[in-house]
């Protein structure tokens, strides 16, 4: 396909890690890094992991530098209340609820939406959030929640829908919104005092809607290098090449590999219809990072009447996440998906006990799916 | 809001997506015809600049054949 091919080309790929080879003893010894600690690079995007894993760059890269996989997949760093408060509104016996189908083998605390959907609940899969707003306008007499998932990437298009909603009068449409926004994560991540990453992969689709603004702050504060990635093997491979660049020269900013797509400025519409329907909550609870301030979206005053969690208030305690799952450590880059204790045992695609092993986006799920038993070998060596 | 839809090609498929976030603010909507549009749940979020494109692959040659010479 046109402008995806020529970002896949072998040849291309096998020169650009040459390029990171030479570059990684180069950052090492300008961070004075020991020889047994390797150099750390996260891709935040859930996508990127995939296409790491898919592609299987982690083998080829040297054993010196090790990509974390970071916490940006929308179902991933949803905690199990959210989920159990999801299957709460599903099984109300009015409510039809849609969701895009990475979200409904998440284990809740006691079943997962597709099990409350063979117990009886209205669970529908929507491809896009109009198809939502279409099963309402065709179901008056049913109340059509969508499952409101995503990063700033996701929550325009909730945004355009809910408009829609409003301009045309339908008042039995709302969304339970789980959005949430990636700047604010970054911030919690690197002010951990126990942080070890050296530099970032950003996520290219987020940025293709905020713009590179937001990350100014972060990087002058942290003084971590980001580049702004887009998601074919060449694009991984020249952002991370980038993202050395700047260590060996010692500086840290906001680069754009992905030109392309993303504009220095992001998308003003989308920000715009967000910035109209949405606001941060006070703080929102993510899987195994905890409350992050403002990093959660909620629907406005003047858009409540299409808030599901106004409209049915929610009845079941928070619940905690379980213990034998290290998804946790797992989003903050602390743990490798094969160093869970459960990972591919109790824990698989089919049987998830963890929301990694369950999105396609997730680390477990990549690694398992497409994971080299070598690069395991090869990195606990290293680590 | 006016539905914007428009009818794009993905691989040979059509679908129909929101224009919405791509719309040109001073130019009609079917000025937009032809153009690659990155496309996310139904909605159409970002033009994709054909010239930016070219730059990065020129920009990716470089970074090899630099290497090709021996330096970092």
């Amino acid at each position: 396909m046109k402008l995806v091919d020529e970002f896949r080309d072998k040849e291309l790929g096998k020169r650009l890690l040459a390029r990171i080879v030479e570059q990684v003893p180069l950052a090492r010894r300008v961070l004075g890094r020991e020889a047994d600690a390797p150099l750390k690079i996260m891709e935040v995007c859930g996508g990127h992991t995939h296409v790491i894993f898919k592609y299987g760059i982690e083998a080829l890269l040297p054993e010196t530098l090790e990509l974390v996989h970071g916490p940006g997949c929308p179902v991933c760093v949803l905690p199990m209340g959210r989920v159990d408060h999801a299957i709460e509104l599903a099984s109300r016996p009015e409510v039809t609820f849609c969701s895009f189908g990475d979200a409904l083998r998440v284990p809740g605390s006691t079943r997962s939406l597709l099990q409350a959907k063979a117990l009886g609940a209205d669970v529908r899969t929507v491809y896009s959030p109009t198809d939502a707003l279409a099963i309402a306008r065709a179901n008056p007499d049913r109340e059509v929640v969508l499952f409101g998932l995503g990063f700033e990437t996701t929550t325009p298009s909730t945004a355009l829908v809910v408009l829609d909603a409003a301009a045309t009068g339908v008042t039995n449409f709302s969304v339970f919104s789980n959005h949430i926004t990636i700047p604010e994560t970054l911030e919690a991540l690197l002010s951990d005092p126990d942080a070890t990453i050296d530099g970032f992969v950003a996520p290219g689709h987020v940025t293709m809607v905020i713009g590179e603004a937001p990350y100014a702050p972060i990087v002058a504060k942290h003084e971590k290098p980001m580049v702004i990635a887009g998601f074919e093997p060449l694009d991984l491979l020249q952002s991370v090449s980038m993202v050395l660049d700047q260590l060996i020269a010692g500086e840290a900013r906001v680069d754009n590999q992905y030109r392309r797509v993303v504009r220095r400025e992001g998308n003003l519409q989308a920000q715009a219809v967000i910035a109209e329907v949405f606001e941060p909550r006070e703080t929102f609870e993510w899987r195994g990072l905890g409350q992050i301030p403002r990093s959660g979206l909620t629907l406005r005053p003047a858009y409540a009447r299409f808030d599901a969690e106004k409209r049915f208030p929610i009845q079941s305690a928070n619940v905690a996440d379980p213990k034998a799952c290290q998804c946790g450590s797992v989003l903050r880059g602390a743990l490798q998906p094969w160093e869970c204790k459960v990972f591919g045992t109790a824990c698989t695609p089919e049987t998830p006990i963890g929301s990694c092993m369950v999105s396609s986006e997730g680390a477990c799920a990549a690694f398992y799916n497409y994971g080299r038993m070598s690069t395991v070998r090869r990195l606990k060596v290293v680590s | 809001m006016t539905r914007k839809l428009g009818a794009i090609d993905v691989a040979g498929v059509r679908r129909s997506v929101g224009l919405h976030l791509v719309a040109p603010p001073d130019a009609p909507l079917e000025s937009l015809v032809g153009c690659w549009v990155l496309v996310h749940v139904g909605f159409a979020m970002s033009r994709i600049d054909e010239v930016e494109a070219k730059k990065t692959l020129v920009l990716l040659q470089e970074m090899g054949e630099l290497m090709e010479g021996g330096g970092a």
